[in-house]
This record gives C-alpha cells, sequence and structure tokens, in this order.
C-alpha cells in the first residue's frame, strides 16, 4: 500500500474533505518525510512546521463544521525563497536578505492560503534567480533527488527537487528565462510558466520584472491544474495582470481525441540536443501523432539572437531592481555610522554572491550611456521581432514542440565558474519569457543511466489550456507520475 | 573593455565593491560574456518596420481605469515588525551616514 505522501494531491485532499484522513494527520506524515529526505536533498531553505499543523488543525475544524475549505484543502505547498509569505524570512537564497522577514504575503500565497493550502516551508533556490542549476545558494546547493552527485537544475531548483522527492506535492516556482521549466526538466515533474499577466507578481522578489513569472510544479497534470486555477487572476496590486476569466479544465482523453490540435516541431534546436534528449523529443512527437495531431516541422527564424538580446535585458533589470538592497531599509545587522554614503552602500552589498555582481555589473555597463544603443535598445527591438515571429506561428500552429533543456543534469560544479556555458543550456526556454508566452516542461523519459528528460511545449499568450489539454495525453502515454527516484 | 582599471570605474557605478584579488577573475567573466553579447552587433534592423504598439490589445478602456484605494500602511508587530537597525534617529528621523 502507498503511503499518503505518496499519493496525488487532489487524491489526498478528497479524502481530507471525506474525513477519511485529518489534514493534522497529513501534514505530519510529510513533516516526517520532509526530516527524513531533505537533509540529503537541501531543497527546503526555512520550515513552518508549527504553523502548517496549526493551519491544519483549522482545517480540520471547517470541514466538522461543515464550511468549504476550498480547491487545495489540506495540502501543503512550498513557496520559492523569493515569493513573500508572512512571517517567514524571505531571503532569496542570498546573505543579502539573510534575516529579512516578510510582513505580508506575496497574492499566490494569499489565493492558496484561502483555498486551504498549507505553507509548509520556503524552498532552496539560485541566488535572486540567477542560475541554472541552484549551485548559486548562500544555504548550499540543491541536489538532484534522480543523483544527489547531480544538479537539480534552476533556479527555482528547490521547488522542482522537494516535489520530485515526494516530500511535497506541490511548489510554487518563478520563471525569468527557464527557472521553473529546467529543474523540472532535471528533475522528472511538471511545470509551467504561464502567460505574462496571468498571476500575479505582487510579493514576488524582482529579479528581471518584464520576463519573471509565478509558476507552479507538481508530479502530475491532475495537481498542477488545481493550483494553476487557484493562483491565476487580475490583481489590484500588480497592474501587469489582465482581466480575464481563468477556468482551466482537464479535458477527458475522449474529448481530446476530437480535438486535433496542429503542432509545430522546432527540430532544430532537438537536432542540436544531447543524443538522448533528441531521440526522446522525436518519441513524443511520434506520441501526438499517433493521437492523430498534425505535425509539421517549423523554425524561429530569430532563435540565433535571443540569447544575447535576453541576457542584456536580464542583467539590465537586474541592475535597476537590486539596487534597492542598501542594508538601510532591509538587510542583515549592520550600521552606516563612520561611513561615508557611497562607501556604506558599496560595502554593504558585497554580501551579494558572485554571479549576482556579475550580473549586476553587466546590467550597469549596458545600460551606461555610451552603450545603450549597442546593446539594450537593440536587444529590446529583437525581443518584439521574436514576438511578432511567434504570432506568425501561432496563426499556423495552436502547440511548439522542443526540448526543455539541450543537455542532461551533470555533475555538481561541473559548470559553476563557466557563466556562458550555463546562460547556453537556457537558450530554450528564454523564448517564452521573451515573448511572454505560456510554456510547460513535462517528463518525457529516463537516460539510459536513469537521468530524467524533459520536453517543452509553448503555447499563445493565455493559451495555457491547450498546454494542459497535451500534458493530459502525453501523461496518459507514458504514466509518467509514476517516475519516483530511489532516495 | 573588461580590464582591471575598467572594471573598477564599473564597479564604482554599480555600487558594488570588488575584492582586489578578485578582479582579475571577473574581468576576464565580464569579458567573456560582453562577448556573447556582441552578437547583437551582428543583426541589422534595416528594412524591417518596427511597430511597437501594433499588437497590444486593451481589454478595458482608459477612461475605465481601476478605482485606487488608499489602504492603511501594513500592521507590524512581533515577527513581522521591520527591525531598526539604525542606533542614531532625532525627531522620529534616521541620522544618515557622515559625508
Amino acid at each position: 500500500m502507498r503511503s499518503l505522501y505518496e499519493l496525488p494531491a487532489f487524491v489526498v485532499s478528497r479524502k481530507i474533505q471525506d474525513q477519511e484522513i485529518s489534514a493534522e494527520e497529513y501534514i505530519s506524515i510529510i513533516i516526517e518525510r520532509i526530516k527524513e529526505v531533505d537533509s540529503k536533498v537541501n531543497s527546503f531553505t526555512s520550515l513552518n512546521f508549527e504553523g502548517a499543523l496549526t493551519m491544519s488543525r483549522a482545517i480540520d475544524k471547517k470541514i466538522k463544521e461543515g464550511i468549504n475549505t476550498g480547491l487545495l484543502t489540506g495540502i501543503p505547498v512550498g513557496i520559492k525563497d523569493n515569493i513573500s509569505v508572512q512571517g517567514l524570512k524571505n531571503t532569496c537564497a542570498s546573505r543579502m536578505l539573510s534575516e529579512y522577514v516578510s510582513p505580508y504575503d506575496a497574492t499566490v500565497v494569499s489565493k492558496i492560503k484561502e483555498q486551504g493550502g498549507i505553507i509548509i516551508g520556503k524552498l532552496n533556490m539560485d541566488e535572486f534567480g540567477m542560475g541554472t542549476t541552484s549551485e548559486y545558494s548562500s544555504f548550499g546547493p540543491v541536489r538532484n533527488p534522480w543523483d544527489l552527485e547531480y544538479v537539480a537544475g534552476g533556479s527555482s531548483g528547490g521547488s522542482a527537487a522537494s516535489v520530485a522527492s515526494l516530500q511535497i506535492p506541490l511548489s510554487l516556482g518563478s520563471d525569468t528565462g527557464g527557472s521553473i521549466r529546467c529543474p523540472s526538466s532535471f528533475c522528472s515533474v511538471i511545470g509551467i510558466k504561464p502567460t505574462y499577466g496571468s498571476v500575479s507578481r505582487s510579493g514576488l522578489i524582482s529579479y528581471s520584472n518584464s520576463l519573471e513569472q509565478i509558476g507552479p510544479i507538481a508530479r502530475t497534470i491532475y495537481d498542477l491544474v488545481p493550483i494553476l486555477n487557484v493562483i491565476s487572476g487580475e490583481d489590484p496590486k500588480d497592474n501587469t495582470t489582465v482581466h480575464k476569466k481563468y477556468d482551466y479544465q482537464l479535458n477527458t482523453i475522449d474529448n481530446l481525441l476530437t480535438k486535433k490540435y496542429k503542432v509545430g516541431v522546432l527540430n532544430e534546436f532537438i537536432d542540436d540536443s544531447e543524443i538522448e534528449v533528441a531521440r526522446t523529443s522525436q518519441k513524443k512527437v511520434k506520441q501526438l501523432e499517433d493521437y492523430g495531431w498534425e505535425i509539421e516541422d517549423t523554425r524561429i527564424p530569430l532563435a540565433d539572437y535571443a540569447l544575447a538580446s535576453y541576457y542584456v535585458i536580464a542583467t539590465a533589470e537586474a541592475s535597476s531592481n537590486l539596487s534597492r538592497y542598501d542594508n538601510l531599509r532591509y538587510g542583515y545587522e549592520g550600521s552606516p555610522e563612520g561611513y561615508e554614503w557611497n562607501s556604506y552602500f558599496s560595502e554593504s552589498r558585497s554580501k551579494f554572491g558572485d554571479e549576482v555582481k556579475l550580473r549586476i555589473l553587466l546590467g550597469s555597463y549596458v545600460l551606461s550611456a555610451g552603450y545603450f544603443g549597442k546593446y539594450y535598445a537593440k536587444a529590446q527591438t529583437i525581443r518584439s521581432m521574436i514576438k511578432r515571429e511567434f504570432d506568425i506561428l501561432f496563426n499556423k500552429y495552436d502547440i511548439l514542440l522542443l526540448p526543455t533543456m539541450p543537455v542532461l543534469p551533470f555533475k555538481l560544479g561541473e559548470k559553476i565558474s563557466q557563466p556562458i556555458e550555463q546562460y547556453n543550456l537556457d537558450v530554450y526556454t528564454i523564448l517564452a519569457n521573451l515573448a511572454g508566452l505560456t510554456a510547460i516542461s513535462i517528463p518525457a523519459g529516463l537516460s539510459e543511466k536513469g537521468f530524467p528528460i524533459g520536453v517543452q511545449l509553448i503555447a499563445n499568450a493565455f493559451d495555457e489550456q491547450k498546454l494542459i489539454d497535451a500534458a493530459v495525453m502525453l501523461e496518459r502515454a507514458e504514466g509518467f507520475e509514476k517516475w519516483i527516484p530511489r532516495i | 573593455m573588461a580590464m582591471g582599471t575598467d572594471i573598477k570605474k564599473l564597479c564604482a557605478l554599480a555600487k558594488l565593491e570588488i575584492p582586489e584579488q578578485n578582479i582579475a577573475e571577473i574581468s576576464g567573466k565580464v569579458k567573456e560574456v560582453l562577448l556573447m553579447f556582441d552578437k547583437l552587433d551582428e543583426f541589422t534592423t534595416e528594412g524591417f518596420e518596427i511597430k511597437s504598439t501594433e499588437d497590444l490589445k486593451f481589454e478595458r478602456a482608459f477612461e475605465n481605469l481601476r478605482d485606487d484605494r488608499p489602504r492603511p500602511t501594513l500592521e507590524s508587530s512581533g515577527k513581522t515588525r521591520p527591525k531598526l537597525k539604525l542606533k542614531n534617529t532625532k525627531d522620529g528621523y534616521v541620522l544618515g551616514p557622515r559625508i
């Protein structure tokens, strides 16, 4: 018999609402699981066990009183450590914010709580979301549950690894250039980057505000859709959110077989990937073809310029967003007494990690007067043209398919001192961020040595439903929710 | 760019303190990334007409913007109270560092 922590969230939530088990009992099991496993994976930065137990008792009381407790009743949710949770530390995995406790909840956190979700803790990440491996963390690297000597992907490495290692069924991450999809691919879980403007960013500590988006990670699409419905929606606190109805459905296979979506396959990306990644991606194409969906090869001509454009824009926004960290309004213990103002400002920021410093320097450089036109203005022009290319593609196709990552997970430390090698790994994921589109990483298979491989689907803005439909089909074809690392 | 002296200027611009022994390493990394950024030089916008607002769709008219409602400041108590780290205050104001 499977333990409760192995079951999908939607199954356990039903059991709690039917009073087969109590929320407190379930949370106690989850706490034991985290205590047993996380010392190996290092996916949490702080834990909220007492708070979670208190919340679970309140939910049990409501259920006994016949009060509706919501879509996420009794389900523990982990939150990436750059999303604010009232009363918990919000460090962004940085020494700069090591003592900062958030005085308020991010909108997505409030919504999860309103729907009966229980915040179990904060999750490890690359410092301020800057990284592809979750090694740039002041809490130490997140380890891949499939092999603890390998990277978990990043920057939401803790969010993916905690779900993959059966510590929690659901988590939130943030995705600036693939930070949800990359670790989802490396850990064999399902993660979606919603359309820019469909999920509130209020309470997310900004790194690159025109690119980033909060999104959920789960083991199965049946768990992912309820939390996506909960967190999506217009928010008066974030005026980039769009007013529209968000009601994603889990359609039946029979219904989906009649939909006949048209899929554009980005073959250049598949061919440029490691052989096992390419082979697995082609297998996914074949599965969709077998379902009767129309398949056609296509390409994005401006993709060659995407990586440079992305990093120019991301570093420029990072240098601006991180200029607020002067250690006066929030930060660590320290006194400016006796310092000249600029000296204090510079010294206090020495607690940023090396990668964050590098990106601030690059951002300051590309925004400086002599280079603005050469880098930033040009990058923005290319960005708008890439968006236009996607518009043309989505007039023809419902979904685009490509690998999530060009490589398999690699060893911890292997690429840590090589920024360009790491940046190049983002080449397939940054496209959706540049164009503000929605994209999902779905487990596609395991390599010969047992490392996860993910396939990525991109859809037009606000077409999340198409990605969900495709995920249901692919999950049915493989049953990937049953692939579990031995840890 | 990315020689030691340039990096020091850039650090001053970015208000970052980099230890002297790390200047060479960070210079190398900055130089490497800027070479990657130079890919943009190969791109020319000639022949392309940029219509940046063409694709914008407004679901609501501008005159129908939301009403801003002032809200009281967040209550701060117990664990969530922002800590006051500065020792020197006068008349409710924080005294800044000497210049």
